[in-house]
């Protein structure tokens, strides 16, 4: 998985993704503030989906418990 | 011929289909041909990595790559490789040509993607896939097809007309001519009655017949 390393740490594009997704639920808003482009903004919540990082609902995405407990390890 | 035009599970990309699905590993993680939607997309094979032909194109793409984003484009690029491969690869160019691929490639080793889009020429080789090109659109239509064989290295600044003519053509309804580049004059589309072919010279377009108009956009 590009974004979340086999030690369970965040790659760069990884950690620029879930700290998007707390800052907004919406992909386009999420791109924008990842700095990445679509295509990898979707397969990367895809990733952090499959790790258990986030939820989708209705296309919108939400940090799980797991998500927002590893991402304050980053602040 | 007539088994393989029949039989979707044997048919090969045809402008104006669906592209084939795929959801393979690349260098950047798994990609989905759906992440791209709303996206142009260039999905192109070269027959190997640490290639000479295939190094020059790599750099050759990756020059193009600021045009192409500026046309909403992304590149994909695809071979018979190990992703391990693909990573030594693009880290060489960097070190030896100092410059970064900034796309992903997909590790198609299982052929799969190569099988469904068509891109293994028996005649050329089994093993490496020739320098096709698919041009997709943002809804995943296929726009256009070209076919380089492994001896000879494509030319970007065709692909980068190739895209402009596309997105013009879709803008405006029209067509483009022969060696047409962004600014030139393009093609009103024929009239279908013999009512509208006389009318059309009275159009105010610049007519060599009533077949053949063009103007300026």
């Amino acid at each position: 998985m590009p974004c979340v390393n086999d030690d369970g740490s965040l790659s760069a594009s990884g950690l620029a993704l879930l700290r998007a997704v707390s800052l907004s639920q919406n992909e386009t808003v999420i791109q924008k503030n990842s700095g990445l482009p679509l295509y990898r903004v979707r397969s990367g919540l895809r990733s952090l989906e499959n790790a258990g990082l986030l939820t989708t609902e209705n296309n919108y995405f939400f940090l799980t418990e797991e998500g927002n407990k590893l991402l304050k390890r980053y602040q | 011929m007539e088994n393989l035009l029949n039989n979707p599970m044997q048919a090969l990309p045809r402008l104006g289909e669906k592209a084939p699905e795929f959801n393979s590993l690349t260098t950047h993680g798994m990609i989905k041909l759906e992440d791209y939607k709303g996206s142009w997309l260039i999905l192109f094979s070269h027959p190997a990595d640490f290639t000479p032909v295939c190094t020059t194109e790599f750099v050759a793409f990756a020059e193009i790559f600021d045009e192409l984003k500026k046309r909403n484009v992304e590149l994909l690029g695809l071979s018979i490789d190990s992703v391990f491969s693909h990573i030594a690869w693009v880290r060489n160019i960097e070190e030896k040509l100092n410059v970064k691929i900034p796309f992903p490639i997909i590790a198609d080793l299982n052929k799969e993607v190569a099988t469904a889009y068509g891109m293994l020429m028996p005649g050329e080789s089994n093993t490496e896939t020739s320098r096709c090109v698919f041009v997709i659109d943002p809804e995943g239509i296929v726009r256009a097809m070209i076919y380089y064989p492994m001896s000879t290295g494509r030319n970007m600044s065709e692909l980068l007309r190739l895209i402009d003519s596309l997105q013009t053509v879709d803008t405006y309804k029209i067509a483009t001519p022969a060696n047409w580049q962004i600014g030139d004059e393009v093609i009103v589309p024929p009239p279908k009655t013999q009512e509208l072919a006389e009318e059309r010279l009275k159009q105010g377009y610049n007519c060599i017949d009533w077949y053949l108009c063009k103007k300026k956009i």
